[in-house]
């Protein structure tokens, strides 16, 4: 186009013509770019890894083919919010992430909420019931009941256990979960009957753990009829040695935080007799003990209703993914499609739609760990 | 761009129309402008609304950091009352104000927040619930008694505390620094829309620079040298021309322009050869005009002289009949006249014709005197009488009866020889009109007003056809040869001159009528020398001539005798009866019928030729059908050789003629040479 010889409304026209070229080769690149995979990610415990990689490898042989998405796992040990943010930042930065499973708690899944849905990736919180996540935005799923609910089940299981009445030790964790669901707990609690003899919160994010002697010192000084426990695994087993030292067989009742695999497969005598909340009952559906079978085949061991939920979030996913969502926007639409312009997902822990707020209405059964059988 | 357009201009290959130039450089300069300004303004709005959203959110997280700030103080102050005082109610104030506490930093969760604020949130929640743990505990251990543990778990309550608060402090002044770096980026925004506000500007003003320079260029000049080639071709240049531009209007109107100079320098052209053309033609005819004119005054000397020479040359035959009778009579040896005979048989008749010569040359010369060019004081019933007088034998001939009322005796002012043409042509205009039917009558009458005279002449002819016409030249009804079509035009001429005027139109009941209007003159009128009239006398009818001149039968032939003016009849009489003949007087072709029905044999015919009713012409046709061998013995006695038809048959037969006046032995001589071939039966 230097050309000198060309004439004005040549060089003009060439212009016109150079420049639609260049549009059009642009056009064309941006045309031709293909979009990146369908990634999906996972970010929880160790156990909803291990059922992840299930519901990946059951995909596998069902279908035949490699997944539709591209999978990214994120394993966190700690259930701590600014270690889940860690982990939402870099899923929520891999190219094409469709939706992430996870995070390991109510505290992790709220932090890493809002990363999600600024980034329009799809969230499947497996197990998180804070309330607040209802409100944490329209990517924002769950595959359990809110804390509302959970609190009212609890009451009415220490209503049962306690009868006529008595005195309970709530013991919670001091973060989003353990703060909602005693909230919510002391709430439906009727004051007439139970009284609240101990509510002391304890710190999980404590560098120095927790304060065994000081809440065994306050049971015992306390002496109530049930211990309720709104907090997870690890705090109990620190502290049952002692309760059941010095306050024998006090019968314990344990949150949805307890439905865990690994407690159940390794877990000391001292944990007999404690009931917990679940979310299912894995004996109460053929689907449930075959995934039980297929589990103890393939993995070995018991396996929870967490692990559950995971499988079920996974292969949903998976599913619409293979249905065409594989965008944030298409799989949000895809999962609301639910029960709605289509049937709900037939999940093995039951079929799935979620309401406008993205939970589950589902109810709580109490699972009460039995002594474990002589080999 | 190159579609001929409805006017037939070609636009011309390759041009651009400059309306849509202006449009596109206009609709350019609008987009450029509105997108700049919604640019602009979308910038600023969007800047203006991130610093507002900025400063809200701010404003929002130092209350939200107040109310937390608040709450924690709260619980730590509760702390210290369970220091002493380990109430249940203050444990639940403790927690409810961490509740709280805890509920305002859950606030931030769903804010804007960047990775590392939304970690220090964390980390604050984190030390929130530490420094809780820790107070409850303290609280419980103080309650407990042990003193030391719970000052351990106070200090710990405290160091969280002070945890919580620099964790607060630190993200406050991460959001603060976040806000000094959204306002330094505002800053920089407005930098940049102010920069940009101005090459926005430039850009129009260059944009508006090239569309008044298009419009200067591409427009106005054209247009101002439009004008001026316009005034130019106006003032008279005609070649001048204008350039055809590129813009299509522009080129299409100077096409126009050139085009439109084109045809009407053609025009010129040719209307300036039409016009040579028509002056020359006009040339021509003025000359072919004047040619007319003189013909038309030709002609009408001719009808003049005609007309004289009838009326002269039947007195002058009387006189010289009369006298050579006379001559003879008294050159005779015997019976020579006695007084009375000579007065009353001779010398009367001589002198009565004479007179009536003399009067007619009187009044001929009084109104042909040429040298009077100006107006003057005429009398129309003067003129009126010469020119009746003169035509009085036509009047005769064509069976006119003229009525004539005494005409106003109040001069008038013209020209005696012009207004003598008036009547002459207007009186002329109705013998021709009436003539073909043989009889009519023409009525002249006068009247007179304070400033005017009029004579009104009517005939009772077959009128005008359009009388609206008849004054413009070379009009007529007349067959072609038989007028010029210019008489009438003189006579509104003459009158035009004369001060006064012409007016035609119907007769009430048919025919024409014209009305003459003349200015009356102050002096009177120089008596004329005349001391009679010839006018004003009413012909109705020749006197019949008595039927057979004697009763002999004998050997003495009879001649017929057709003459419609007595003293030339009698005078035929005289002259038939000397040479020995027995006349048969006749005054018309009627009553000499009657004589010819009772005429055993006529030995020959002498007929005049114009006379009122059948005229001589007409009865030799007659005669040549029903009496073929008396018309071989006709003798035409005339004066008059006016007559086309008269000349013709002159030219084929002079023998047919005797010409008036004649001598005795003349008439004599073709008297004997058709008596010498003896008389034939009129049957």
């Amino acid at each position: 186009m230097r050309n000198g010889q060309v004439s004005g409304r040549g060089r003009g026209r060439a212009g016109k013509t150079a420049a639609g070229l260049w549009l059009l080769c642009l056009l064309g690149v941006a045309g031709c770019e293909s979009p990146p995979p369908p990634v999906l990610g996972a970010a929880s415990s160790y156990d909803f890894l291990q059922a992840t990689r299930f519901a990946l490898a059951e995909d596998l042989r069902e279908f035949g083919a490699p997944s539709p998405a591209d999978t990214t796992l994120i394993a966190q040990g700690t259930g701590r919010a600014a270690d889940a943010l860690e982990a939402a930042h870099r899923l929520a930065g891999i190219p094409g992430m469709v939706a992430v499973v996870g995070h390991a708690n109510s505290a992790a899944s709220l932090a890493s909420s809002q990363v999600y849905n600024r980034a329009g990736i799809v969230q499947i919180a497996p197990t998180s019931t804070a309330p607040l996540y209802s409100d944490a935005g329209p990517f924002s799923f769950r595959m359990v009941p809110p804390d509302d609910v959970q609190g009212g089940f609890l009451a009415e299981v220490v209503h049962e256990l306690l009868g006529e009445g008595g005195t309970i030790a709530l013991l919670f964790v001091n973060d989003d979960y353990g703060r909602s669901l005693r909230r919510t707990f002391l709430a439906a609690l009727d004051p007439e009957r139970i009284v609240v003899a101990l509510d002391l919160p304890h710190a999980e994010t404590d560098s120095q753990g927790l304060d065994v002697a000081h809440l065994l010192g306050a049971l015992e000084h306390e002496r109530p009829d049930l211990i309720v426990w709104l907090a997870r695994v690890p705090g109990l087993n620190d502290l049952l040695p002692g309760i059941r030292r010095s306050l024998g067989q006090v019968p314990i009742l344990g949150s949805d935080a307890l439905a865990r695999a690994d407690l159940l497969s390794e877990r000391g005598p001292e944990w007999n007799e404690v009931r917990f909340a679940d979310f299912l009952d894995m004996d109460g559906s053929q689907e449930l003990r075959a995934f039980q079978e297929r589990w103890a085949t393939t993995e070995g061991g018991d396996v929870g209703t967490g692990e559950a939920l995971t499988y079920d979030a996974v292969r949903m996913i998976l599913t619409g993914l293979r249905e065409g969502a594989t965008t944030g926007e298409a799989m949000q639409r895809w999962l609301m499609d639910l029960g709605r312009e289509r049937p709900p997902y037939p999940g093995i822990t039951g079929p799935i739609r979620f309401d406008d707020r993205g939970d589950l209405d589902r109810s709580f059964v109490v699972r009460t760990i039995r002594p474990r059988e002589a080999p | 761009m190159t579609s001929r357009t409805p006017e037939g201009v070609d636009p011309g290959p390759g041009t651009v129309s400059l309306r849509v130039r202006l449009y596109a450089i206009s609709l350019l300069l609008a987009g450029v402008g509105t997108l700049g300004f919604l640019v602009l303004l979308g910038v600023s709005l969007r800047a203006q609304g991130d610093l507002a959203t900025a400063t809200e959110a701010f404003m929002e997280e130092e209350r939200i950091a107040d109310a937390v700030t608040v709450h924690v103080m709260d619980q730590l102050a509760t702390a210290f009352a369970l220091r002493t005082a380990p109430e249940m109610e203050l444990r639940d104030a403790f927690q409810e104000s961490g509740r709280a506490a805890h509920g305002e930093v859950r606030r931030y969760l769903f804010r804007d927040l960047a990775p590392e604020e939304r970690l220090q949130l964390e980390t604050m929640a984190e030390a929130h619930q530490r420094m809780e743990v820790a107070g409850l505990r303290a609280a419980d251990l103080f309650a407990r008694g042990q003193v030391a543990e719970a000052e351990a778990s106070w200090a710990a309550m405290l160091e969280h505390n002070r945890d919580f608060l620099a964790g607060m402090a630190t993200f406050l002044q991460m959001r603060q620094r976040a806000l000094d770096v959204l306002q330094t980026e505002q800053a920089r925004t407005f930098r940049r829309v102010i920069g940009a506000s101005v090459v926005l500007a430039l850009l129009l003003l260059a944009m508006a620079g090239t569309l008044a320079w298009t419009v200067d260029r591409r427009m106005t000049r054209p247009l101002a040298r439009l004008a001026r080639a316009s005034e130019r071709f106006g003032s008279g240049e005609m070649d001048v021309r204008v350039p055809l531009w590129r813009d299509r209007e522009l080129r299409q109107l100077a096409s126009g322009f050139n085009r439109m100079a084109d045809r009407l320098q053609e025009t010129k052209a040719e209307l300036e050869s039409q016009n040579r053309e028509l002056s020359q033609a006009m040339e021509n005819l003025k000359r072919t005009q004047d040619e007319l004119v003189q013909a038309e005054k030709l002609s009408a000397l001719g009808r003049m002289s005609a007309g004289l020479a009838h009326e002269l040359n039947n007195p002058l035959t009387s006189v010289i009949g009369y006298a050579q009778l006379l001559e003879e009579r008294l050159g005779g040896e015997r019976d020579p006249p006695g007084p009375d005979e000579l007065r009353g048989e001779f010398l009367s008749p001589i002198v009565s014709e004479a007179n009536r010569a003399r009067q007619l040359v009187r009044n001929l010369l009084h109104f042909t005197r040429r040298a009077e060019a100006e107006l003057k004081a005429v009398s129309v019933a003067d003129a009126m009488d010469v020119v009746l007088g003169l035509h009085q034998g036509r009047f005769a001939e064509a069976g006119v009866v003229i009525r004539m009322e005494p005409l106003p005796e109040i001069p008038v002012l013209a020209e005696p020889s012009l207004l003598q043409a008036v009547f002459l042509n207007i009186v002329t205009n109705a013998l021709d009109a009436i003539d073909p039917r043989g009889q009519g009558t023409l009525w002249i009458r006068g009247s007179s007003g304070s400033e005017e005279v009029r004579v009104v002449l009517e005939d009772d002819g077959p009128g005008l056809p359009d009388p609206e016409r008849v004054f413009e030249p070379f009009y007529t009804t007349k067959p072609p040869g038989q007028g010029t079509g210019l008489g009438l035009s003189l006579v509104h001429r003459f009158m035009e001159h004369f001060g006064g005027g012409v007016e035609a139109d119907h007769r009430p009941g048919g025919g024409a009528r014209f009305t003459l209007t003349f200015r009356k003159a102050e002096k009177s009128i120089e008596a004329p020398a005349t001391s009679g009239r010839a006018v004003g006398e009413s012909r109705s009818a020749p006197p019949r001539a008595p039927s057979r001149a004697g009763d002999d039968p004998g050997e003495i032939p009879w001649i017929l005798v057709l003459e419609d003016e007595a003293p030339i009849r009698e005078l035929h009489g005289r002259l038939l009866t000397r040479l020995g003949v027995r006349p048969l007087l006749a005054e018309s072709a009627a009553s000499a019928r009657e004589l010819m029905d009772g005429a055993e044999e006529l030995a020959a015919v002498l007929c005049d030729v114009r006379m009122p009713g059948e005229t001589g012409l007409e009865f030799y046709r007659w005669l040549q059908g029903a009496h073929p061998g008396l018309a071989e013995r006709l003798l035409f006695v005339t004066g008059d050789v006016g007559d086309p038809e008269l000349l013709a048959l002159l030219a084929e037969r002079p023998d047919l003629f005797l010409h008036k006046p004649f001598s005795i032995e003349e008439y004599g001589q073709r008297v004997r040479a058709l008596l010498d071939r003896g008389p034939v039966r009129p049957t």
